[in-house]
């Protein structure tokens, strides 16, 4: 028995070492969501082959990691991230379980797309878990800015010329390129939903944030009470009252959420419901970042005019 | 005079010429300057944001630090390496004398910033009630027993980390688990693939039995980690006189053993070291674990010179974006409380499904474990065995409907016991847990109800296991 465990160990360790790095190769980028795999792409160009781990249709917060995360990470040379505490409850452990020092915290292919994001909702004063799952670094949902959407990509850009310096000035062209897009986005989007500035919504969940910021809209209020806290009919009733007096007209719910709770709220106030899926390629016509933003807002605007 | 004339008017359109390429000159100036001023105003604002960031954090964005030096391509960083390695491996010159360190006061390190490296602690109160009797609610006699679970979890360098698991209870405080995890070798010079754990640790035979008992989906343990992972030699846990080793050949126990006297949970763990290694199997993953452990329980009475070995063949592929399929192998030999060779043989498959869209609402776990065992006795080899199959269905957002069937037969296969258990869950939230549980146990030819209440409820910062 004994011999025959010294052979086994042995094998093992010949195999291990058997294993050799693979030859010159595209950098393998693994982004969490399609919003950062679709910057990821744009930066990177054909140095770069990209795959997202969340699907767009998965609700963020619950996502169950699938054994292919792991081999993903580990043959990742860049990991982009939301960050903040957006992927805290499932990206961690995958990251340390995928034996890739590269990936780590600090790591030299580790990337933080929210620094130098301008954040919104930051909590203030003592954070508790009174006060549901609360977002402790602020609200993470950031990626519907384009404003924000040029940080990202500067991150990613920053990223990539640590881990490939070779290619450094194209991926300065290419950031360039997709910051002159952003602007000509901006342009555009801010007069498509030129209607909705001043508009008053309902939303399910604080996803939508920084779009309002940006195409100056307001959520007044929202159908969980607390982030991460399933909605009870005293808040229910709280909201439906708010939404009377303050005659919001629209509730917003991402597909992950289910339509029994956003109905019944929308029958007792005479809103309307829109679904609307806050990731590149969740829809229809959306595979894009560009495309995505336009088609929200179309549906916003559509949704508003709707009801007036 | 015409000439004079014609001169000035040449002139005239000369300087009005002059004057429109220059205002084309300065007209280009001044758009260059107002893209280069937008241009410093988002960098302005970027920097802003920056700051802003690295107030709130404390921390240096990852793109502010070294790392942000360009690095070598793989080739010139492979050889890089090995240049390094060598030079490395050489003796090291003879020091100069250096001056005498500074000493530092422990004002120095005892500031407010070093909070901010206090490791992740979390505490799970697990509150149990079981009444117990031969029909649910037909007696009350039975027992109560609650217990805190204290953790601590923190990265101790780039390289390691050490997870801390304390049982606080009426009858004192236990560590359940005390590891250390080397999760990058490198600086060992051994391959990335490879992890190591030290310590106190939950032995890899199985998938439930990674899974702390307050995280498990019952109250109780299966049946088989009770009876056979669930006792320690020479130690009366529940006080109730049930222990191995008091007979001769090991067949000492009674039959007509009361359902009380079985630990309502059964962990296999042990100290030693445990070594994993990431199989190379394209898409899908494959882990392999060996783990030689000083482990006393019912099956193995090892120690550090006649350890228990371990192995463990994981592989987990998926069947689609919303199924996968665990599937382990698991075998351990050493030896028992008579000194005699023991083999475990261990099966285990776990299928998860969650739905994309739906996923907050639905999912489904089942999970089904089966285990033999070769038991040497002075009268030859006996063979236990002992298996359990659960599933779990999500039924909204909040509720989850649990079932159980297993069976086991003791360690020395003296009685053997199965039990059928149904677990309603809710959970409010992530951090609070209430159940519901009502088990009907045939054990030693006796029957009898259970029925528990747990409460789970979880402060802090808590890990969650990632597959």
């Amino acid at each position: 028995m004994k011999r025959m465990l010294v052979w086994l160990i042995v094998a093992l360790v010949a195999l291990m070492l058997a294993i050799a790095p693979g030859a010159a190769r595209k950098l393998r980028v693994v982004a969490t969501t399609n919003d950062l795999k679709w910057a990821v792409e744009q930066i990177g160009g054909k140095n770069v082959e990209v795959v997202a781990l969340m699907h767009p249709l998965q609700n963020p917060h619950t996502v169950q990691p699938r054994p292919s995360f792991i081999v993903q990470l580990n043959r990742a040379d860049l990991l982009v991230r939301i960050g903040l505490d957006y992927e805290e409850p499932w990206l961690p452990p995958l990251v340390e379980e995928s034996r890739n020092p590269k990936i780590r915290r600090g790591g030299v292919g580790d990337v933080d797309a929210s620094i130098g994001i301008p954040l919104l909702e930051i909590p203030q004063g003592r954070i508790t878990r009174e006060q549901g799952e609360v977002h402790i670094f602020g609200n993470p949902h950031y990626w519907l800015d384009p404003e924000n959407m040029k940080i990202i990509a500067r991150n990613i850009a920053n990223g990539l010329r640590r881990i490939d310096p070779a290619n450094a000035d194209e991926y300065e062209r290419n950031l360039k390129r997709l910051e002159r897009m952003m602007d000509d986005l901006l342009d555009e989007t801010l007069k498509l939903a030129a209607p909705l500035r001043g508009e008053k919504f309902v939303a399910y969940h604080t996803t939508w944030s920084y779009l309002a910021n940006r195409y100056g809209f307001r959520v007044i209020g929202y159908l969980e009470p607390k982030p991460g806290i399933p909605p009870s009919a005293s808040h229910l009733a709280d909201l439906i009252v708010r939404m009377r007096q303050e005659k919001a007209k629209v509730i917003i719910k991402e597909p992950f959420y289910e339509n029994r709770i956003p109905n019944m709220v929308a029958q007792r106030t005479g809103a309307k419901v829109v679904e609307i899926c806050p990731t590149v390629g969740g829809e229809p016509d959306t595979e894009t970042y560009p495309k995505l933003l336009r088609h929200i807002l179309t549906k916003l605007v559509n949704a508003v005019q709707s009801v007036k | 005079m015409v000439r004079w004339m014609l001169g000035v008017l040449a002139l005239m359109l000369f300087a009005v010429a002059n004057a429109q390429s220059s205002d084309a000159e300065k007209e280009a100036e001044l758009r260059q300057l107002r893209e280069r001023v937008a241009v410093l105003e988002r960098l302005v604002q970027t920097l802003q944001a920056e700051l802003a960031s690295l107030k709130r954090n404390g921390t240096a964005p990852s793109n502010l630090q070294p790392s942000a030096i360009q690095q070598p391509s793989d080739e010139e960083r492979r050889r890089l390496e090995q240049e390094l390695q060598k030079a490395l491996q050489q003796a090291p010159p003879t020091p100069a004398p250096s001056p005498a360190p500074p000493t530092y006061g422990a004002v120095v390190f005892g500031g407010g910033a070093y909070q901010a490296l206090n490791p992740d602690t979390s505490v799970i109160a697990n509150f149990r009630t079981a009444f117990r009797g031969r029909r649910p609610f037909a007696a009350f006699g039975g027992s109560e027993f609650s217990e805190a679970e204290l953790a601590f979890q923190a990265a101790t360098d780039p390289f390691s980390r050490l997870d801390t698991f304390i049982a606080v209870g009426p009858e004192g405080a236990e560590i359940e688990e005390a590891t250390l995890s080397i999760l990058d070798p490198s600086f060992l010079r051994l391959p990335r693939g490879l992890q190591f754990r030290l310590g106190l640790l939950r032995a890899p035979f199985g998938q439930l039995n990674n899974i702390h008992p307050p995280e498990q989906p019952f109250v109780d343990t299966p049946l088989v980690h009770r009876l056979w992972f669930g006792h320690k030699h020479g130690n009366n846990e529940n006080g109730n006189g049930h222990e191995h080793g008091d007979n001769e050949n090991g067949n000492g126990h009674e039959h007509e053993i009361r359902p009380e006297q079985i630990p309502t949970e059964g962990s296999f763990v042990g100290t030693g070291l445990s070594l994993n290694w990431m199989v190379p199997t394209g898409k899908h993953l494959t882990w392999l674990t060996v783990a030689p452990l000083n482990t006393h329980n019912s099956v193995f009475d090892a120690d550090t010179r006649r350890p228990a070995w371990l192995f463990r063949l994981r592989h987990m592929r998926e069947l689609s974006l919303t199924q996968s399929l665990n599937l382990g192998l698991n075998y351990a030999f050493g030896r028992n409380d008579l000194g005699k060779d023991t083999k475990l043989f261990g099966v285990d498959v776990t299928y998860r499904w969650r739905p994309l869209k739906e996923g907050l609402y639905r999912s489904l776990v089942w999970q089904t474990e089966a285990y033999w065992g070769w038991r040497g006795t002075d009268n030859g080899d006996v063979k236990p065995k002992g298996w359990f199959t659960m599933v779990e269905y999500q039924l909204s957002r909040t509720l989850f409907l649990g079932a159980r069937y297993d069976f086991a037969q003791a360690p020395d296969k003296s009685f053997s016991g199965r039990g059928f258990s149904l677990a309603i869950t809710l959970f409010p939230s992530e951090f609070g847990r209430y159940r519901l549980q009502w088990s009907r146990l045939k054990i030693g030819g006796r029957t009898v109800h259970e029925v528990w209440l747990q409460t789970t409820l979880s402060i802090g910062v808590h890990r969650p296991h990632p597959l």
